[in-house]
């Protein structure tokens, strides 16, 4: 009985003991976390706020470069211009407020004159308050203006003029010495405005000594109260024993500064950064609160936690120890039960994974299944008809075969069906290439506008039958020299071009934008094609399934329009198979939007864009509705030299060439559109020819294929054509002949004597295509024999005189002897007058690998079909 | 028992009486810190008033000043620093920053500069610390009778070529033209700079021809050539003219009499009774010749700072109290109490709108618009008087345009060379006594006289009768140049010293009484320092004739008081440079 007392008064004082030893292991513990975690949590903050106003520094210095950039341009303009009048000038400010979009930020182009007298769109204004810093100027200057009429300052970014500049006013004369922009206080104040830590904190631009250079009247918090915030720091930093002078040489020699002072009884954290673009240092500021909350919550969590834990563990511990005697099971039962249960647990996972697994397989499969149904019961449709079609229409075709019309109706529908299901076929064997990897990337030097250009030209027919509005354009394309596989290429870009035109109707609008994106790496170009059309759209559910195989929007029987539904899964397959991405947006019934996003290893230029010497300085102008045409070919313009302006109205166009022409000062080149609303491009070259004469070249630059208008258009005076896009080396290769055209697609005066005495072997074995291909050859003052398949073209050479034929034309695809064949036949002869013949393949194929396959074969070059007689004579230029 | 209970209840009733009662007593009767000093040219009650709404312990005194040259004398106290606690002048005096580092306050770091208009802040930093604070500040603008106009219909001219085409309506009419005010050599030069600011002074060429020029390194004629020629015009219209031109009289004098369009040189108030009855008068711009240049012109009336000497240790609660005068006058009510000229001012703080009541509100339009100089002074100081006194000799005909841009060129090169003239060097400040003696010997020299009564203002609580007619401030150790003479003189720029024959008696009784001053119903005394020749006793019954600053009605009826028509400022410059301007000291206190 006596133990038994003695026993229980030993656990309970145990108990107490060891609850008192826990509570003061706890509150060590929580001191010791709270020490250790202290510091942390300081650099934590310091690394929040200087994040957050990393953030909002590095915004404000770039928005502050493009306010001097914006002011220099305006600068450079403003020179380039000539302006002789202050109404010209107040033109000239108007139009570079709405160009440069400035309303929205109450920006300002602003000239100041000799008196110190601003001028902006509005007018003429007062003499500036305060002239000193203009007065100092060596170069540029910024200041705060305190213009009185405005609620609030403006800060002006200003550039002194090399060359003042005289304008007259009435019988006055005035000198403008600078030109820049005005900025009002409150834009530059919300590039500092931050909602960090929901707006609790204070942004102050200062002087460099200190004082507030700007007041803003939106902040509720204002945190550092007095005109001079370092003098308010000092003071408080002396009253609390920091060291303000040391923060400030770390900013002198950082740029950025951060440390924390208490202000009104808060810690507060602030940074403090010496602005590179301007002459002001920046401040933010934030109670110490409100930095980092959630950290130091955590913090806060973890040291109570540990605290807690700390108690409750050693109390436990206690407990355990006072009672490990008193256990009634071995830990081995314990060790093994617990075994057998984790094992049964694992056991459980893997039958779970396993059950989940194969009700996925089956999921996946019954889907695969029914797309393959689907697509079976489709392709067997899309396959059916157009083999109903070739059946139909060939027993209709034996039936009429004394009517020749209607037999060649009937051939033709023929021919259409059957390239359809060429196609088709031609798709599923690229699936199923691309699916076993059969299909492999191959990059060659290749040249952007080639490619898009022969886009065009393959689209241009369908464009025209399916009255489609249709545009081409690039931005800020540098890089034409690219590697890449052109083949695959062609290959995306055409398919996601058929099917825009496929579900677009008749008069909707179909595009394609080259855009190279900037900060690509060195040696690289990243460019986005850009496919747009006004068609059908597809709806949300679709688009996210676009890019898998067999799968289409509506079933053909019933929208009409056929498909396979594989081609998009094609062109992503390439896509991802050339490292790029593709994505789309679309609206059922507005239309979508393909964009396909590729880097390309780039090439050096082969030919180097410079400034033009004879252009340099003259005057541009462009007229095209769409501004991003405008400013593109604007770019290209300044490159090369020229002082380019545009315009998207015809009628201005005209107008500003009269103006230009009685100023003086005329423009030397002019581009205009051929499609403008307000007024058609042969309409603006008529009027503007009224105007200026006949020796400036105007140039119409269009998407469309011209050849209908172009008698018309030469007649109004249209000196050359250009296919949209417009690359800068082909723009510059226009110019560069002395504003003259050599180089666009100009229809030159063939000289009769320039091949006088040469002779070509055609070889083609269509009968129209060798008649047409002679009558081109011949006006050009080449004589002509021809041969109707590779061995007749092989058994011509070895018969003839060494020398009787200068050059072979070969067609590839011919009966008996191809073209490759005939090729090396000629080229293993033994007599170099006949193996070294130049020979030019022809081919109805546009893609690098027919190329490839000529070189292969041993011939010099290749010549795609349909071609341009110009690229024609080039040939025969290089090779005779 | 209950003895005890009720002894009890009676002691602790008797302390917490005690208590309650003290604690009224401190509600009621704040005690009061030591006063703070303030230099003004009269009352104060309305800013003590608006103070003690909040801080009941404060208390003001006045330094008095009622001397013809406040900005030359604040300024002075600001460079030696023998300033009052509270400093008050009318300029930045930017010209002096280490001066003003040295014996004012930074106050960049206080609160109470957020309620300012940051750009004016700006302009009168000195390596980011704001050392004063402006107040109101004046425009100063032509005038004119728009009684006069409205009941003739005429059109207030926007243009001189309009002003030009008025004049002769307004003679037609029977009415003058114009007044000029010339009460100060100041003026003359002002005339000159507001023409030139209608030109091109303020433009970004004028700005730096000003530059240039105070630098040695431009002329007169480069930068005021245009402004003479338009004053010509001006005086061939009949819109400035020299005080000869209308017998000496003053410029508003005549212009109140109601039959003068306009006036040159401000007007004492906007309307010509000073009961507010009458004519009313309106400002208008200095017009250019087309109108497009029309200029008003502005200065700072105040500037507040708080002297160096508060943040020395044993001051803490000056400071303290200084500062909340501080944060009191940075507010509109504040600023307003100092608004005696003519209750028209610009404010200085944020946020202020003027009232429609404002005789100013029609100067608003072309001052938002930009079209406003500031006056001309900083920099200018050395010389403008003499320059100004020329441009006076122009207005009545005794030189040509050309001779005041020569003697400018002159001075200014003076100037740079030396300094401003100086006549003697002080050595250390003497008090308004010791420079009552000195005036006493100077002009009792001058005149001839035996001795002389110089009143001497003193510091007061709360200023509302001062001094006008004796020494108030004090010679302090600087040049002594023509403006600090002026300063300190009470004939000013351009007084006379005035004499009255007295008795032996009589000047000793008047000596016992002092110079008494009587306004608004109240009486304030000023002492007189009596100086005789030689410090000789004066004999009750023989005459002597009195030089005397500072005579009430009685004096004058005594003993006919006369005008001696000798200039003050010119027999302090005599007496120096008759002796070769030798250093100031207290030898020549004595009148031997």
């Amino acid at each position: 009985m006596e133990r038994k007392k003695r026993g229980k008064l030993n656990i309970a004082l145990g108990i107490v003991g060891g609850l008192l030893l826990a509570v003061l292991f706890g509150l060590l513990m929580v001191r010791f976390v709270r020490t250790r975690l202290s510091s942390m949590v300081y650099e934590e903050r310091m690394n929040q706020l200087s994040e957050i106003t990393a953030q909002i520094f590095d915004g404000t210095e770039w928005k502050i470069s493009q306010y001097w950039d914006d002011a220099a341009e305006i600068m450079d303009r403003f020179l380039d211009e000539s302006l002789p009048t202050v109404d010209s000038a107040i033109s000239f400010l108007q139009r570079e407020d709405r160009l440069r979009r400035f309303e929205e930020e109450k920006v300002n182009a602003i000239l100041i004159d000799e008196d110190g007298r601003p001028y902006t769109s509005a007018g003429m204004g007062g003499i500036l308050s305060n002239v000193e810093p203009l007065i100092d100027c060596e170069e540029q200057v910024s200041f705060i203006n305190d213009d009185k009429t405005k609620p609030q300052n403006d800060a002006m970014f200003i550039y002194q003029l090399n060359t003042p500049i005289a304008l007259t006013a009435g019988n006055a004369r005035k000198t403008i010495l600078f030109a820049g922009i005005s900025v009002p206080m409150d834009t530059i104040g919300t590039l500092f405005r931050s909602s960090s830590y929901s707006g609790n904190n204070s942004t102050y631009i200062l002087s460099k000594d200190g004082s507030k250079l700007f007041v803003d009247d939106t902040d509720s918090e204002d945190i550092v109260e007095g005109y001079n915030v370092y003098n308010v720091f000092r003071k408080l930093s002396e009253e609390q024993g920091l060291d303000f002078e040391a923060v400030l040489d770390n900013l002198n020699e950082a740029g950025l500064t951060l440390s924390h002072i208490e202000v009104d009884g808060r810690d507060c954290f602030y940074a403090i950064r010496q602005m590179d673009h301007i002459d002001w240092v920046v401040m933010y500021i934030n109670p110490g609160d409100q930095v980092a909350q959630g950290t130091v919550a955590v913090v806060s969590s973890v040291i109570r936690m540990a605290g807690i834990s700390a108690t409750l563990l050693f109390f436990a511990l206690a407990l355990v120890l006072l009672f490990a005697g008193r256990a009634n099971r071995s830990l081995a039962e314990l060790r093994a039960e617990k075994k057998s249960r984790e094992e049964l647990h694992e056991l459980n996972g893997q039958l779970t994974q396993a059950k989940q697994a194969a009700e996925d397989a089956y999921l996946a499969a019954q889907y695969t299944n029914q797309a393959k149904t689907t697509f079976l019961n489709n392709m067997s449709h899309d396959i059916r008809t157009p083999m109903n079609a070739i059946i139909g229409f060939t027993s209709l075709a034996v039936t009429h075969l004394d009517d020749r019309e209607t037999v060649r109706d009937y051939l033709g529908k023929i021919m259409v069906s059957s390239e359809h299901l060429l196609s088709l076929i031609n798709d599923v064997l690229d699936m199923s290439r691309i699916e076993s990897g059969k299909v492999r990337i191959e990059e060659k030097e290749c040249f952007l506008p080639s490619i898009i250009h022969d886009l065009r030209n393959i689209l241009q027919t369908d464009i025209k039958a399916k009255r489609l509005d249709f545009y081409i354009d690039t931005v800020d394309v540098e890089h034409e020299g690219i590697i890449c596989d052109k083949l695959r290429l062609n290959q995306v870009l055409l398919n996601i071009m058929s099917n825009a035109m496929k579900f677009t109707k008749p008069g909707g609008t179909v595009g394609l934008r080259v855009v190279e994106k900037p900060h690509a790496p060195e040696g690289f170009a990243d460019y986005d094609f850009v496919i747009k059309d006004t068609g059908i759209g597809m709806s949300e559910e679709f688009r996210q399934k676009i890019f898998e195989p067999f799968t289409r929007e509506e079933n053909s029987t019933v929208s009409g329009i056929q498909g396979t539904g594989l081609g998009m899964a094609i062109t992503k397959n390439i896509v991802d198979m050339m490292n790029g991405t593709i994505t789309v947006k679309s609206k059922l019934g507005e239309g979508s939007e393909f964009t396909v996003s590729l880097r390309f290893r780039t090439t050096e230029q082969k030919q180097k864009i410079t400034v033009i010497k004879d252009l340099e300085g003259f005057r541009a102008l462009i007229a095209d509705d769409s501004m991003d045409s405008c400013t593109s070919v604007e770019k290209m313009l300044r490159i090369i030299g020229m002082r380019p302006e545009w315009t998207t109205s015809g009628k201005e166009a005209v107008y500003r060439a009269k103006y230009a022409t009685e100023q003086n000062d005329p423009f030397r080149v002019y581009i205009i559109d051929w499609l403008m609303p307000d007024m058609n491009g042969v309409e603006v070259v008529r009027r503007i020819r009224g105007e200026i004469g006949d020796q400036v070249p105007i140039i119409i630059l269009t998407a469309y294929d011209w050849s209908e208008i172009e008698k018309e258009a030469r007649e109004a005076g249209v000196t050359a054509f250009c296919a949209k896009p417009l690359f800068l080396s082909e723009l510059y290769s226009i110019l560069q002949n002395a504003g003259g055209i050599a180089g666009a697609e100009v229809e030159q005066e063939i000289d009769p004597d320039e091949f006088k005495g040469k002779r070509v072997l055609l070889v083609d074995d269509v009968e129209l295509n060798r008649e047409i291909a002679v009558a081109i050859l011949e006006e050009a003052g080449l004589e002509v024999e021809t041969a109707e398949n590779g061995r007749e073209a092989v058994e011509f050479i070895q018969k003839m005189k060494p020398g009787y034929v200068d050059l072979v034309l070969m067609d590839i695809m011919m009966p008996i002897m191809d073209g490759y064949q005939a090729a090396r036949e000629i080229r293993k002869m033994d007599d170099p007058a006949y193996s070294q013949i130049p020979i030019i393949a022809m081919t109805a194929n546009a893609f690098e690998e027919d190329r490839q396959a000529a070189l292969d074969a041993g011939m010099n070059d290749h010549l795609a079909k349909p071609f341009q007689i110009e690229q024609l004579y080039q040939m025969m230029r290089t090779y005779l | 028992m209950k003895m005890k209970k009720a002894g009890y209840a009676l002691i602790i009733g008797m302390i917490l009486t005690g208590i309650f009662s003290g604690t009224a007593a401190a509600r009621d009767g704040a005690e009061k810190h030591e006063p703070l000093t303030i230099t003004y040219s009269s009352g104060i009650d309305a800013l003590e008033a608006l103070v003690q709404e909040s801080y009941p312990e404060i208390d003001l005194e006045v330094y008095p000043y009622t001397g013809r040259n406040w900005s030359r004398f604040t300024c002075d106290q600001m460079i030696t620093g023998e300033m009052p606690d509270i400093y008050n002048t009318t300029l930045a005096w930017l010209n002096y920053p280490e001066e003003m580092k040295a014996h004012l306050l930074d106050l960049s770091s206080y609160a109470f500069t957020d309620l300012y208009d940051p750009n004016l802040l700006a302009q009168q930093e000195v390596d980011g610390g704001l050392y004063l604070l402006p107040g109101n500040y004046y425009v100063y603008s032509l005038a004119y009778n728009a009684t006069l106009f409205e009941e003739h219909g005429w059109k207030v001219p926007e243009s001189f070529e309009e002003l030009e085409a008025l004049a002769p309506e307004i003679e037609a009419a029977g009415v003058d033209l114009a007044a000029t005010n010339t009460d100060s050599a100041g003026q003359g030069f002002q005339y000159m700079c507001n023409l030139a600011d209608t030109i091109d002074l303020t433009s970004l060429k004028g700005v730096k021809w000003q530059r240039d020029f105070l630098n040695g390194n431009a002329t007169a004629e480069e930068g005021f050539g245009e402004a003479m020629d338009y004053m010509q015009k001006w005086i061939d219209l009949g819109m400035l003219e020299g005080s000869e031109a209308r017998g000496g009289r003053r410029g508003f004098e005549v212009f109140s009499e109601g039959n003068t369009a306009f006036m040159v040189g401000g007007v004492d108030r906007w309307t010509q009774n000073e009961d507010g009855t009458g004519d009313v008068y309106e400002p208008m711009p200095y017009l250019s010749m087309d109108g497009t240049n029309n200029m008003y012109i502005t200065m700072m009336s105040k500037n507040f700072g708080l002297s160096a000497k508060l943040a020395e240790p044993g001051n803490e609660q000056k400071l303290e109290d200084a500062l909340h005068v501080m944060e009191v006058l940075s507010t509109f009510e504040g600023q307003n109490t100092f608004n005696n000229y003519n209750s028209s001012s610009i404010s200085s703080l944020r946020g202020w709108t003027i009232d429609e009541a404002n005789p100013l509100a029609p100067c608003m339009e072309l001052l938002q618009a930009g079209q406003s100089a500031p006056l001309l002074y900083t920099g200018w100081e050395g010389f403008l008087a003499e320059v100004g006194g020329k441009v006076l000799d122009y207005l009545n005909g005794k030189c040509t345009g050309d001779d005041v841009l020569a003697l400018t060129d002159e001075l200014c090169a003076k100037f740079l060379e030396n300094g401003a003239y100086s006549y003697s060097e002080v050595d250390r400040s003497y008090s308004g006594e010791e420079t009552a003696m000195l005036t006493g010997r100077i002009f009792g020299d001058a005149v001839g006289a035996d001795c002389a009564l110089i009143s001497v203002d003193r510091l007061q609580a709360d200023g509302r009768i001062q001094d006008g007619a004796g020494i108030c401030g004090y010679m302090m150790p600087l040049p002594l140049t023509d403006e600090r003479i002026v300063s300190v003189i009470p004939t000013g720029w351009n007084g006379t010293i005035q004499t009255v024959t007295l008795s032996g008696k009589q000047i000793n009784e008047y000596k016992e009484k002092g110079y008494v001053v009587e306004k608004d119903g109240e009486t304030a005394v000023f002492p007189y320092v009596l100086v005789t020749k030689g410090g000789a006793a004066l004999e009750d019954d023989t005459e002597y004739t009195v030089v005397v600053c500072g005579a009430d009605g009685e004096m004058g009826a005594a003993g006919n008081i006369t005008d001696s028509g000798v200039s003050g400022l010119q027999a302090f410059k005599d007496f120096f440079e008759d002796r070769g301007n030798p250093p100031m000291s207290e030898e020549l206190l004595n009148w031997d």
